[in-house]
């Protein structure tokens, strides 16, 4: 049976799609509008969030088939590398990592918990469109104001293009060959609302209300 | 002496019986039939497969960061055995992929993954050490008087950085592991499982 590649799902979600990825956070963090208080208050509960994704992705590493063994060992590697990173902007910065989550990043968790116990082609779908909507995210605010322009460089080099690509194979490869349907439509849609409001709290007031693009 | 020597020590018996079984014998002085040696590297790369599972696990459940650096230290490496043993595969016409587990080798996976999953760190590495720790010293034993046969094998497993990702998980399991009843069965019930892989490769001709 042959199924539609993940890479069609962006343009059948292509409003929820635009919110998760061009963001007014993204265009003030471009314009350099952000304050630096509330850019790191958004940095700090990234660090939260890369912790739970990193659980979710070694979790989905231990159930996943063989042959999508190498990207997510991979991306888990680099997950913990990306974690001793946040490490030193936040003591550069002198900021506290213990700072319990906000809604939106409880949110987020809770929405990988619930994959946990989701199919592996949904799981994998998530993870790329997680990753995915992350990349295309901070290629939309490219440069980025002097201030933030090595935090943006830093989230869409190359090599982690490179990895959202082949985390697009691998789902594709599991989406074609196992249970899929309409539990990955509503996992991708989960995931770009799960980003908009993590996006939102680092303008509001922590709730994750959307705002219009 | 450390908890990981002490459990080593415990188990030399076990550790003798491996240098000595037919099949490491064998391989050593080349005369292991090269069936037998492609069986057993099809088998091991499915077990390393267990293995990356299992290090997720210990991943997910690391509670600190040293924790989480030794793990993913170990990921790294285990998928640079697999490479090694991809290009076995390729050398000799296997398809890894296709590959079934024989009872032995899922006995050993099984186990593997069924401690993992609980999530305690301690007791993941205790299941974890042994495989390690013995191959080690295997090569290490080995390396001396070794064929040129089947020589890639052995200098994989003597090489210090192989020894290095045996101390790292040792030292692993020293710090998250308690001496006890329930540790001392993982570990040694982990070596047993190693034999009866030996067993299970072993084609004497």
């Amino acid at each position: 049976m042959t199924r539609t590649p993940v890479g069609a799902l962006p343009p059948r979600h292509a409003t929820a799609w635009s919110h998760a990825t061009q963001h007014p956070f993204l265009e003030a963090v471009r314009g350099g509008t952000v304050t630096g208080s509330a850019f790191e208050a958004w940095l700090v509960q990234d660090y939260r969030f890369v912790s739970d994704l990193l659980v979710f992705q070694a979790r989905l590493l231990a159930r996943a088939p063989r042959r999508a063994h190498a990207v997510l060992a991979g991306g888990v590697v680099a997950l913990v590398d990306e974690l001793g990173w946040f490490e030193e902007q936040a003591a550069g910065r002198r900021l506290d990592l213990t700072t319990p989550p906000l809604p939106a990043t409880a949110a987020y968790s809770l929405l990988l918990r619930k994959l946990d116990d989701a199919g592996v082609a949904v799981a994998l779908t998530a993870l790329w469109a997680i990753e995915r909507v992350y990349l295309d995210a901070w290629s939309f605010a490219a440069p980025g104001a002097p201030a933030y322009r090595a935090f943006v460089a830093h989230w869409r080099t190359p090599q982690f293009a490179t990895y959202v690509a082949e985390l697009e194979q691998t789902a594709d490869d599991a989406v074609a060959t196992g249970p899929g349907g309409p539990d990955v439509e509503i996992a991708f849609a989960a995931v770009l609302d799960a980003e908009s409001r993590f996006w939102a709290m680092a303008l509001g007031d922590g709730t994750g209300t959307r705002q219009a693009p | 002496m450390s908890l990981a020597q002490t459990l080593w020590a415990h188990n030399a018996d076990l550790a003798a019986e491996a240098l000595a079984h037919p099949f490491v014998r064998r391989l050593a002085d080349g005369t292991l039939p090269r069936k037998s040696f492609a069986d057993f590297v099809a088998q091991d790369a499915f077990f390393l497969e267990a293995f990356c599972r299992a290090y997720g696990f210990g991943l997910a459940h690391s509670p600190d960061r040293r924790a989480l650096d030794t793990f993913a230290q170990l990921l790294v490496g285990v998928r640079e055995e697999l490479q090694l043993h991809a290009s076995y595969a390729a050398e000799w016409g296997i398809d890894l992929s296709t590959v079934e587990p024989v009872p032995a080798t899922l006995a050993y996976t099984e186990f593997l993954l069924t401690v993992a999953a609980r999530g305690d760190i301690g007791l993941t590495c205790a299941a974890l050490t042994p495989c390690m720790r013995l191959y080690a010293h295997l090569g290490q034993s080995l390396s001396a008087r070794i064929s040129d046969t089947y020589d890639q094998w052995v200098t994989t497993y003597a090489d210090p950085e192989f020894e290095n990702l045996a101390a790292t998980i040792e030292r692993l399991l020293d710090v998250y592991a308690d001496d006890t009843a329930e540790v001392r069965t993982v570990y040694g019930r982990a070596i047993q499982l190693e034999l009866a892989f030996f067993d299970a490769a072993y084609h004497p001709t």
